[in-house]
């Protein structure tokens, strides 16, 4: 199992012929398990309080982890999360920092997951050219955290990303046009807050909430904010 | 537009040829700090700037806002002379597969979606060229960040090994095949509905104009 690059080609080979989103899950699932890692998750990452899963793309979780991390709003304080909004690189879980006495919930989500069997994680951002972030993300017991078999998953991950976007036909017609600025503001301006609400929630200007909803107006084709939220709905921008 | 220019018409582009060194040592240089490729002159041109190049010059108006360069793999090139371990699948070599190296749009030009259209209309010449010129892949080495966007275009690519760290950032050497397709796609993308490549009969705009 020590030969590291045949492991990637072999994987990226199997990807490409792979032509339902199934079997993409399957074999992804089966390199990662190979590497010690039997739970993982592909998905994009929008800005809190928007939430995570409408924007999952693959499930591998344990089972009723999904559910928990949903149930306790745990994807606002989930520091691995936070830090892949930012992350050009992939980390360790454990690299992810957070403050115990600011956030004691950041401490909790990491305790549960490992309460689901997820000590170790591993985490490879997918930077997109709209700004808007995804990853793949992987955690097991006593994953292999050799610095090879890192970069074979690097590649695994992003290769197995784009088959996925590919399959779902994400790639050209249907990708987000909105920044994840601008889909926050328009999903406060869903739950039927004012430009000046939005703009104390946010801790910014009126006048700059106004730009960003009249851009995300333009941007959907809408000649009212009602309109804009119906398209952006519509066009899988945002959710409730 | 986006201007091909060869050791056959690069005397008609000298000052737009000098002016994208210029640019090149400002970007890799001044903004990436790839160290090794500084200059005391401020021009930044390696060991491939020779006759087997061929540029690809994003001209707007006299303005040189961006760039890139080919070159047949047959030739001495980056991967083949300078990193050949990148590439454990090997380096591939054939006349109709060139490597495409320093693919750079000015800071001002990067705006927008997608990283700015300027960046899609120098993918579309590099496309343009290539179906012209029968070249059905391109080999690269490029940060990896770059992979999730030429799958968003719709490039097929493949990993010649695994990344390593260079200058600070995870690197790797990829093959991207080219068709139409890829073309379509990548037009779609970046909304652009016509060839960007200026035709070869067409001259240099005016010397005169450049700046210098």
């Amino acid at each position: 199992m020590a030969n590291y690059p045949q492991r990637m080609f072999d994987a990226v080979a199997d990807l490409q012929t792979l032509t339902s989103v199934e079997g993409v899950t399957n074999k992804l699932g089966h390199v990662l398990s190979s590497f010690g890692y039997n739970a993982f998750l592909v998905t994009s990452v929008p800005e809190p309080p928007l939430r995570l899963e409408p924007y999952i793309l693959l499930n591998g979780w344990p089972k009723g982890w999904t559910e928990h991390y949903g149930k306790y709003d745990y994807y606002a304080h989930d520091p691995v999360a936070a830090w892949c909004r930012k992350a050009i690189n992939p980390f360790e879980w454990r690299e992810a920092p957070y403050d115990e006495e600011t956030d004691p919930k950041a401490a909790e989500v990491m305790d549960v997951a490992r309460d689901f069997g997820m000590s170790e994680g591993y985490l490879v951002p997918i930077v997109r050219s709209t700004g808007f972030q995804a990853c793949v993300t992987m955690a097991g017991s006593q994953p292999d955290l050799d610095p090879m078999a890192k970069r074979v998953i690097h590649v695994v991950s992003i290769m197995a990303h784009g088959r996925i976007s590919a399959l779902k036909g994400e790639s050209i017609n249907q990708k987000q046009i909105l920044t994840p600025r601008e889909r926050e503001v328009l999903h406060w301006v869903s739950v039927g807050k004012t430009s000046w609400e939005i703009s104390t929630i946010l801790h910014l200007s009126k006048s700059t909430i106004d730009i960003m909803v009249n851009r995300a107006q333009q941007k959907l084709n809408a000649v009212t904010r009602t309109q804009a939220v119906v398209n952006a709905l519509r066009a899988g921008e945002i959710n409730f | 537009m986006i201007h091909i220019v060869t050791s056959a018409n690069r005397a008609d582009y000298e000052l737009q040829i000098e002016s994208d060194f210029r640019i090149r040592h400002d970007i890799y240089v001044g903004e990436r700090k790839w160290m090794n490729l500084a200059k005391p002159d401020g021009r930044e041109c390696d060991q491939f700037d020779n006759d087997d190049a061929i540029y690809l010059l994003a001209i707007e108006g006299q303005k040189v806002v961006g760039g890139s360069r080919l070159i047949p793999s047959l030739k001495p090139h980056l991967l083949d002379a300078v990193f050949p371990h990148l590439a454990q699948k090997g380096v591939p070599r054939a006349h109709n597969i060139y490597e495409w190296t320093r693919v750079h749009v000015i800071k001002e030009r990067r705006e927008g979606r997608n990283r700015g259209v300027a960046l899609g209309s120098l993918f579309c010449g590099v496309l343009e060229y290539c179906l012209a010129h029968d070249v059905v892949a391109l080999t690269a080495l490029v940060e990896m960040w770059w992979l999730p966007h030429f799958h968003e275009m719709g490039w097929t690519l493949d990993p010649l090994g695994l990344p390593e760290l260079i200058d600070g950032e995870w690197s790797i050497a990829i093959s991207l095949s080219i068709d139409r397709r890829t073309l379509e796609t990548t037009r779609e993308m970046f909304g652009i509905r016509e060839p960007v490549l200026v035709p070869a009969t067409r001259k240099a705009p005016s010397r005169i104009e450049v700046p210098a």
